[in-house]
């Protein structure tokens, strides 16, 4: 045909949308969500290994690995230094993403909020950074008018909010003016500006998650029944599902929405102090152990006697003291590969605060990753299978912790997150977002989460630029989803 | 209208050889010596060769007058300043992903 519409695509990332909440525990509240799930693709989607915000989104716009892009969190080492380490800002990522593909064809992109695209770069087309920007102050936006627009419409922007805090309430003010103040962006540049192909990230689920969890999950161990913030989690995804219609409505025809997460999350049981084991274990030794908790990087360790030590966060970052690569390096070559080896067993042998039996993975880099590049560690480990985060401070006079070491937290990440595919065709109608579509009651649900298909973040890219006829460059493992 | 690169081609050397036509035509009728006309047409080819190199270089190097790519007025990956950096750090200090 002749007049053919052009071919957009639209994705929509709720960061941390689980997989369990929206396709099980509350689908039948949300009728847009369902809606697309009901008339195109859906399944789980595999998340990066680590499946952590940084580099999860570059992973699924690049289709590279974390071992391709050489990003395995927020931080990396300076090569070769025991204190100091480097940020994960936009400058560091050397890989092409879809909208360079499509700009190299004179395609036009709008980029919103995705982690991380600080400091703003010139695209074809407008970008908006996302949550690691320092201020807005700033220059965030490419090209830098576009500032100004944004301010006009909706005065502040917000990035993020602070979220590991006491003051719910507070919080839940701030998360719904972010989140109206984002959609409100997000539809202006959708409607005033040319694209092709828009992406954007509203990170408010992943706050919600770490704050509320605890409150509506009630295996949580810090679960209290009949709280006043029982319905908050349900409530925030029915706002998302009403501005995912409202998107529905206004994108023009023949686009296909993608609506996905970057990695799940489920209830967190605690933290594991690492560094604290290390030292039980006769691996790691200060020169005095201090009073108070305190950050690894502020304590005095005797790395002359020191073989390991590790790093807090989602998962735990193990570095061998290796001669010839630290500067106080201990152990030799020819003990390097044993002594990983019994780590792995170690590791694999922790058991739980009441003597329950953990699901702890552990990684080698070189053997999840083809060629890994950058500053990876010598051992990834995911405590209880991500159930417990790893605390990498010192003081805290044991193993385990109730809480979250950096602050209130109740939630974790989790392997899978969600990918809702839906073509809005040429001759839909196009008020099919929120016409006709009522609040379901829970049985007529017929979704098994086990037998849902499994895609893999890796997917994402390929099948992007597959609707542009594009494919992406070098090797890539990514498969295109129908 | 963008030109072919054979157009382009057959256009410069007819030119040249026209030129040239032109340069020995006026030597000449000057000196009506016609190897003198002869050696200086083939001269003035080779260091006009030459000079027109160098003058495109220089040209090469003026912004004056030229149409600007439409992405060239950010420079790309500007680099983070210590400050923004420092401020950086503490947000994801806050947000939990660093410790
Ligand atoms: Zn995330």
């Amino acid at each position: 045909m002749f007049f053919r519409k052009r071919k957009r695509v639209l994705l929509i990332g709720l960061d941390c949308a689980s997989p369990e909440l929206l396709f099980d525990k509350y689908i039948h509240k949300l009728p847009n969500l369902r809606y697309m799930m009901e008339n195109g693709t859906v399944g789980k989607l595999r998340s990066s290994t680590p499946p952590i915000t940084i580099p999860a989104w570059m992973v699924m716009h690049s289709g590279k690995t974390p071992g391709q892009l050489g990003l395995y969190g927020f931080r990396h080492r300076d090569p070769g230094d025991y204190q100091n380490y480097w940020i994960v800002t936009s400058d560091k990522i050397k890989a092409k993403r879809v909208w360079d593909y499509l700009g190299e064809k004179g395609k036009k992109s709008i980029v919103v909020g995705i982690p991380p695209t600080y400091p703003v770069f010139p695209i074809n087309g407008n970008l908006v950074s996302g949550f690691i920007t320092p201020d807005a102050n700033k220059e965030f936006t490419y090209p830098s008018d576009l500032k100004k627009e944004i301010q006009k419409l909706v005065g502040d922007y917000p990035f993020d909010i602070i979220f590991r805090t006491e003051e719910r309430d507070k919080f839940l003010d701030a998360l719904y003016d972010m989140t109206d103040k984002h959609f409100k962006v997000i539809e202006y540049l959708m409607q005033n500006k040319k694209w092709d192909f828009f992406t954007f990230i509203e990170i408010g689920l992943d706050r919600l998650h770490h704050t509320f969890w605890k409150y509506f999950d009630k295996r949580h161990h810090l679960y209290e029944p009949g709280n006043k913030y029982e319905n908050v989690a349900l409530e925030y995804y029915q706002h998302l599902d009403k501005k995912v219609g409202r998107l529905l409505d206004i994108v023009p025809q023949n686009t296909t929405v993608i609506a996905v997460s970057d990695h799940g999350a489920k209830r967190m049981k605690g933290c594991f102090c690492i560094n604290e084991w290390l030292m039980q274990e006769g691996l790691l030794k200060l020169k005095n152990y201090p009073e108070k908790r305190k950050r690894f990087e502020e304590l005095k360790v005797d790395w002359e006697n020191t073989k390991v030590w590790g790093w807090g966060g989602y998962y735990a970052r193990i570095f061998i003291n290796k001669k010839g690569r630290e500067p106080q390096g201990k152990v030799e070559d020819r003990e390097y590969e044993a002594l990983r080896d019994k780590l792995i067993q170690k590791f694999k042998n922790i058991k739980g605060p009441n003597k329950e039996d953990w699901n702890t993975i552990v990684h080698k880099p070189e053997e999840i990753y083809d060629d890994p590049q950058g500053e990876y560690p010598d051992l990834m480990v995911y405590f209880d299978d991500l159930s417990y985060r790893s605390a990498g401070s010192i003081g805290n006079h044991r193993l385990f912790l109730e809480e979250n070491d950096t602050g209130p937290d109740g939630a974790v990440h989790d392997w899978n997150g969600a990918f809702i595919m839906y073509d809005k065709a040429e001759s839909s109608n196009p008020a099919c977002g929120q016409v006709g579509l009522e609040v379901r009651s829970r049985d007529t649900m017929s979704y098994e989460l086990g037998a849902m298909s499994q895609y893999n973040i890796l997917d994402v890219a390929p099948t992007i630029l597959d609707k542009f006829n594009l494919k992406l460059d070098g090797y890539y493992k990514g498969k295109i989803i129908r | 209208m963008v030109e072919s690169h054979k157009r382009s081609i057959v256009k410069s050397i007819t030119w040249r050889f026209l030129a040239t036509l032109v340069t020995i035509t006026i030597v000449y009728i000057f000196t009506k010596e016609i190897l003198l006309s002869l050696e200086v047409g083939g001269l003035a080819l080779v260091i006009k060769l030459v000079v027109y190199y160098i003058h495109e270089r220089i040209w090469g190097k003026i912004n004056w007058g030229a149409k600007k790519h439409p992405l060239s007025n950010l420079p790309v990956n500007k680099n983070l300043q210590p400050k923004d950096l420092e401020k950086v750090q503490q947000q994801l200090k806050d947000l939990g992903y660093i410790e």
